[in-house]
């Protein structure tokens, strides 16, 4: 039972609750130490540690540290450090709460040997993390914010219909490999939703560049990977997801290419990326389920150096789109820097994160013989550097104008102080990206199965570099037909944002010419009524407020069902 | 640099790196790294700046309600003032910081839009 105690959701929950109550100086070392903590947890409990516990007839493994969760609980419990001392100086108290909860769902996640208890956790992630969002209290953030929520209910309940279906077939809450049934089939659905996976991916760019600065590099850091953690425990080698992954990879890339939010951009990217996890999730060998994992470890570090990044520009200058900045390298020189180093460990450019951990999956796919999927990984790494380590660069640094100090639009962008919390959280980020890039054999270690492999073969090195250097080349050919223009990409979030207003306003317009019978009609109207209640919310009470209902609806419910299960 | 200076210094590379395959020989064939590179740079800026951006692409004010600030007022050097007495939500909270900024700017700020350094 000593072994509960060492749970590393403890820390997150006990410091979510802390840092809400504690005046702020004090916050400040909560955020770090609560992560920190976690990961000297993590560090003390062996490989093998299971923790059961018995809730109503449901045997319950509330703890299970082996291979596989411990990468992703290291890395969750570093991007808690890096991300908290990114926010030291700009995060607000109900965004710190917000995120440690959120931080501490997704480890519980990773940690939770049954489907009950990955289910609560995974719960929890999606409560906090919208939470995340609407923390920057703007009418933007807060629709978006209830959107998101609105997806991952929909996740969530999948999910556990799923849970309940396989117990009710199995009789068993085990969380291991799955075979293909209606139970796993709902579970791999809402795994895939939060993996950001199309068509279930929209709400993933829709929301995270509405965060603040801080939050959205919180919200890079956990959703996906969690999701990719779950799909590696149940799923691996199911064939489907190869398909699913490479597609992904593909349309992030696409999408980032005329994308003009410099975070959006981004996020984008991080579907681009989850998608080589994905896929090599479904080439299910060791060798890529290894590659699945050290991407996702990798990814998480250097996506949050280039969310640090652009983050440190929107807080310097107040904008976000790369059409309205430029010429910004004389004078943001630092942020310039580290944010390089971001963009050459997601390219992969040897000595980096990225070139260690991509090269796995790529050599997964080679020993299974799906060269067309090298190919494709080959071309996603061109398109990822293309947008993140070419064009979002050229045109928030410099542009048309050059160094600076005009911007792209010929005016000069006023640039403020970027905190020195800010820098650190970059440097240390930074720093890691380097280390990994120079000793593979850290996060090597740490991967679920052996790792027979060396990276740095001058055959692997040279190629490499050479599909770098010609996508750099191709860029300086092509780059002045590359900007961007100010403008808003349709995706599938269009479905729940704008399409209902294309009904009502059709329904309304038939009615106005008397084209529908009279039963036909009212149905209509009712419709349309309904739809407009819907839409109401938009100019109702804020969502924070009326979030603030629920959230406590819910948890007097929670409170009522828990003394209901122990009275039973 | 002219459109055609580039393209010369491009080929020129591109039989640079056929020849470095050629000595390692170890590669998918000699100018693979190239290839991928190059008509991957070209076929992802075909397909998605001429055929699926012009598609796919709108006015900002799309989604009326949401269209994208101009200057993100609440996020421009935020950490000024102290982050929970800015927006009043959370009495009690000590004053935070603003001797952590990093002087990125020597110029200082008399094109400052609002707020200023």
């Amino acid at each position: 039972m000593n072994e509960l105690l060492l749970h590393p959701v403890l820390p997150f929950l006990v410091g979510a609750v802390l840092i809400s109550r504690v005046p702020r100086r004090v916050g400040h070392v909560v955020m770090i130490a609560a992560p920190l903590v976690a990961l000297g947890q993590i560090a003390a409990l062996d490989t093998g540690t299971s923790v059961g516990l018995s809730y109503l007839h449901y045997d319950l493994e509330v703890l299970r540290v082996d291979a596989l969760s411990t990468p992703f609980g290291v890395i969750f419990a570093i991007a808690g450090v890096i991300a908290g001392v990114y926010g030291l100086t700009v995060q607000r108290r109900m965004e710190r709460t917000a995120a440690l909860a959120y931080a501490g769902g997704a480890i519980g996640v990773v940690f939770a040997g049954d489907l009950l208890t990955f289910f609560v956790f995974w719960e929890i992630k999606a409560v906090a993390s919208t939470f995340v969002i609407l923390a920057r209290g703007t009418p933007v953030s807060g629709r978006a914010g209830m959107r998101y929520l609105f997806v991952h209910i929909l996740g969530g309940k999948l999910l556990l219909a799923g849970v309940l279906l396989h117990h009710s077939q199995t009789g068993s809450l085990q969380f291991t490999g799955f075979e293909v049934t209606a139970a796993s089939s709902l579970i791999l659905a809402a795994c895939l939703l939060s993996a950001a996976v199309p068509p279930l991916h929209a709400w993933l760019a829709d929301a995270y560049p509405t965060a603040s600065v801080a939050g959205t590099v919180f919200l890079s850091a956990y959703t996906t990977k969690a999701a990719v953690y779950a799909l590696a425990r149940g799923f691996a080698g199911f064939e489907v997801l190869i398909y699913l992954g490479i597609a992904m990879a593909l349309f992030g890339v696409t999408y980032a290419m005329f994308e003009n939010d410099i975070r959006r951009l981004l996020s984008y990217h991080i579907v681009s990326q989850v998608g080589y996890m994905v896929a090599a999730v479904g080439v299910g060998t060791e060798l890529a389920v290894n590659g699945a994992t050290a991407h996702a470890f990798a990814h998480i570090l250097y996506k949050a150096l280039l969310l640090m990044g652009a983050g440190a520009v929107l807080h310097a200058t107040g904008i976000s789109r790369a059409n309205a900045l430029g010429g910004l390298a004389r004078r943001m020189r630092g942020v310039f820097v580290l944010y390089m180093v971001g963009a050459v460990s997601i390219a992969g450019f040897p000595l980096f994160s990225g070139f260690i951990s991509k090269e796995l999956s790529v050599e997964a796919a080679y020993g299974e013989q799906l060269l067309w999927l090298v190919i494709l990984m080959k071309v996603v790494a061109v398109g990822t550097f293309l947008s993140t380590g070419l064009k979002l660069p050229y045109s928030t640094w410099f542009g048309p104008e050059g160094a600076g100090p005009s911007s792209n639009t010929g005016a000069r962008v006023h640039v403020g102080a970027v905190p020195v919390t800010m820098f650190v959280a970059m440097g240390i980020s930074a720093g890691l990206n380097l280390l990994l890039g120079l000793a593979p054999g850290l996060l090597y270690d740490l991967l679920p199965y052996p790792v027979d492999y060396t990276p740095y073969s001058l055959a692997k090195v040279l190629e490499t570099s050479q599909v770098l250097l010609f996508t750099g080349l191709g860029f300086w050919i092509l780059h002045e037909r590359l900007g961007t223009k100010p403008k808003v990409s349709l995706d599938t979030d269009w479905t729940y944002r704008r399409l209902p207003h294309v009904v009502a306003n059709a329904t309304a317009q038939w009615q106005a010419a008397g084209a529908t019978p009279a039963v036909m009609g009212a149905a209509l109207v009712r419709i349309r009524h309904a739809v407009a209640r819907r839409f109401a919310v938009v100019h109702g009470p804020t969502p924070v407020t009326s979030m603030w209902a629920l959230g406590s609806v819910v948890l007097a419910t929670s409170v009522l069902l828990l003394l209901m299960s122990l009275s039973s | 640099m002219s459109l055609s200076v580039r393209i010369a210094v491009t080929a020129g590379l591109v039989v640079v790196g056929v020849v470095a395959d050629i000595v390692v020989g170890d590669s998918t064939f000699p100018g693979y790294g190239a290839t991928i590179g190059l008509l991957g740079c070209l076929g992802l800026s075909l397909i998605a700046k001429g055929a699926v951006g012009p598609l796919l692409q709108r006015r900002e004010d799309y989604y009326p309600a949401d269209t994208p600030p101009e200057f993100h007022d609440d996020l421009y050097q935020a950490h000024l003032a102290d982050p929970d007495a800015r927006h009043g939500d959370a009495p009690g909270g000590g004053h935070v910081t603003g001797d952590t900024a990093a002087g990125d700017d020597p110029t200082g700020g008399a094109d400052a839009p609002g707020g200023g350094a």
